[in-house]
């Protein structure tokens, strides 16, 4: 297993609040790696700096060995990152297939295709399909996104990401705000998309971390206070301690 | 078999063709339409024309990328004054004003964009834009030397030859209608692609999620420039149009209010639909028209209707028919098959 991604010191601070500092992180190919830590640890800000939606104040980003600091976010989509936002990001006025066939569409460059229709944009919805198909949402392709149900959104947006084929995937709280039915069923499907793709995850619920991931990283107040097995940060005592009184 | 269906549903909305041989349809009756049921002239129809086109070419960057501009009249007016000047101090014919106006307004537009898009978003982008348009109003109301100041270029003759052979003779308000008439059809067919390609399902992306379509890859600024430019072609268009339909331009085309009077047509008619701002476009000028024979106040009752569409239904005239017409087919296809199909197709 090697490491495809990675961050050397990174830090971002806001005026004098320290909201990440000097973290470095590493994620091997091909596993599920969370980060946690209690409200305010940085967590969501340490992701914004990953994904390119803010310069970090000091440190390096590297995605396959190659610098991506300070990149905005479209070039860093297109290098393989795709991102899940806490609150479900898509495009709510249009169609489910709609919304997967304009992701899908990203991976074939930027032809305006106003005057020639592409020949690729038959291949363009036969992907669409296949991805709403595996997203399971397949007999709501014509309903508008913005209809679809708390948990239907969280998979459409998913469908989004996964379109663009990404190498790595970043959930911010996957499960936020679901049922416990519904965090089941992400669950699984974290499971399979781990099969293709590299996942790092924030999240808050312990039981899902513990059970999915191979690595945890945990943060406090912007800084690493630990890292490793589930089994290894559950018997740490400074996990313990940042979340003094909550049982993990 | 859902795959095949689809795609053929993304054919047939990228080729257009049978909304837009209805479209054909309408123009060529229209006139008859105008004369003989509403007993009116064929020259408002092509007044309703010449705005519905800068209101379809205006509505690609509101109702279709998501950004009002407030200064949409500028197009409109500026290409007005560079065919004109042409026209009246040089004698050049109808095919180079129009080319030389179209190409100066949009090398125009295209400097803009680059300005204005990446610096500014929402209320202040509109506010900028409308700022934009007031400077070019003043320049034309002060620059007396070329534009004729206050009373703008005047005597600017019907073009009396269009194609080679062509028996059409523009003074004769029917043949006029015609080459309007081609020109809506083409810049339609043009915008039709348009929101339909590829570049435009990104510009209703954008529209909906700015932020989820950059992380699709998406470099929406640079979408949203091209977008922006493209949307000034068709008033640039309608501007010349408008400088032959006058006779003449002036700086009052370049105001706020007309930008506004583009806004309100596109609201009435539909923002979220391809054919609102046409429809649109037509009633407020029939409105225009016709109230104003019954009362001078007739700017305060379109505003009423203006006013209520907006309350009660912002998706505009063009969008109410589209939501009975769906009701009506899941309506019918509910009793036939008991399958329940909310059909988001935008922008059909």
């Amino acid at each position: 297993m090697s490491v495809i991604f990675r961050t050397e010191g990174l830090s971002k601070y806001f005026d004098s609040l320290k909201a990440v500092d000097g973290v470095d992180f590493a994620v091997e190919e091909g596993t599920i790696h969370a980060i946690i830590g209690p409200n305010g640890a940085g967590k969501t800000t340490f992701f914004n700096m990953l994904t390119g939606n803010f310069a970090p104040t000091a440190g390096k980003i590297i995605f396959r060995d190659e610098d991506i600091t300070g990149l905005p976010p479209h070039i860093i989509t297109r290098k393989g990152i795709g991102r899940s936002f806490q609150i479900s990001n898509i495009f709510g006025g249009l169609s489910v297939y709609e919304n997967v066939r304009v992701a899908v569409q990203a991976t074939y460059g930027d032809a305006p295709g106003i005057l020639v229709r592409p020949k690729w944009l038959d291949e363009v919805d036969e992907k669409a399909q296949e991805i709403i198909e595996r997203v399971g949402l397949t007999q709501f392709s014509r309903v508008q996104a913005a209809t679809l149900s708390h948990g239907d959104e969280k998979r459409l947006e998913i469908g989004l990401v996964i379109a663009a084929n990404p190498t790595l995937l970043l959930f911010d709280e996957p499960t936020a705000g679901m049922s416990l039915d519904e965090s089941h069923q992400t669950m699984d499907m974290l499971q399979d998309l781990a099969k293709r793709h590299t996942i790092v995850l924030i999240e808050h619920d312990m039981d899902l971390v513990m059970s999915l991931s191979k690595q945890i990283t945990v943060l406090q107040n912007g800084r690493k206070i630990a890292e490793g097995s589930p089994a290894e940060i559950r018997g740490n005592a400074l996990v313990q301690q940042a979340y003094l009184g909550t049982a993990i | 078999m859902a795959t095949s269906a689809l795609s053929a549903h993304r054919r047939s909305s990228w080729n257009g063709l049978v909304p837009l041989a209805a479209w054909a349809i309408v123009l060529v009756l229209l006139p008859w339409f105008m004369q003989h049921v509403l007993k009116s002239n064929v020259a408002l129809a092509t007044n309703m024309l010449i705005f519905g086109i800068a209101a379809l070419g205006f509505n690609l960057l509101y109702g279709h990328t998501g950004e009002l501009s407030f200064g949409h009249a500028a197009f409109i007016g500026l290409a007005g004054y560079f065919a004109a000047y042409q026209i009246l101090n040089h004698g050049w014919t109808w095919w180079p004003a129009l080319g030389l106006a179209f190409a100066a307004t949009m090398l125009f537009a295209f400097i803009l964009a680059r300005v204005i898009v990446p610096r500014s978003t929402g209320i202040y982008f509109s506010m900028l834009m409308l700022a934009v348009g007031q400077v070019l109003l003043f320049i034309g109301e002060r620059w007396n030397a070329v534009t004729g100041g206050d009373d703008g270029l005047q005597g600017i003759p019907r073009p009396t030859y269009i194609l080679p052979g062509s028996p059409l003779n523009m003074n004769n308000e029917l043949h006029f209608y015609v080459l309007v008439a081609v020109i809506a059809w083409l810049a339609t067919l043009f915008m039709w692609r348009v929101v339909h390609s590829p570049f435009g399902a990104v510009c209703h992306a954008i529209r909906e999620n700015k932020q989820r379509a950059e992380f699709l890859g998406y470099n929406v600024t640079r979408y949203k420039i091209n977008a922006f430019v493209l949307s000034a072609t068709l008033p640039a268009i309608a501007g010349v149009l408008l400088g032959y339909y006058d006779g003449a331009v002036n700086p009052g085309e370049m105001n706020w209010t007309e930008s506004g009077d583009i806004v309100m047509m596109t609201l009435l008619g539909g923002a979220p639909t391809f054919w609102g701002p046409i429809l649109g476009a037509g009633l407020f000028k029939f409105m225009q028209q016709y109230v104003s024979n019954y009362t001078q106040f007739w700017e305060g009752y379109i505003g009423i209707v203006f006013v209520g569409f907006v309350l009660f239904a912002p998706q505009g005239i063009w969008g109410l028919a589209e939501a009975w017409w769906r009701n009506m087919r899941a309506g019918r296809a509910s009793k036939t098959a008991g399958a329940p199909e909310a059909s988001a197709e935008n922008a059909s």
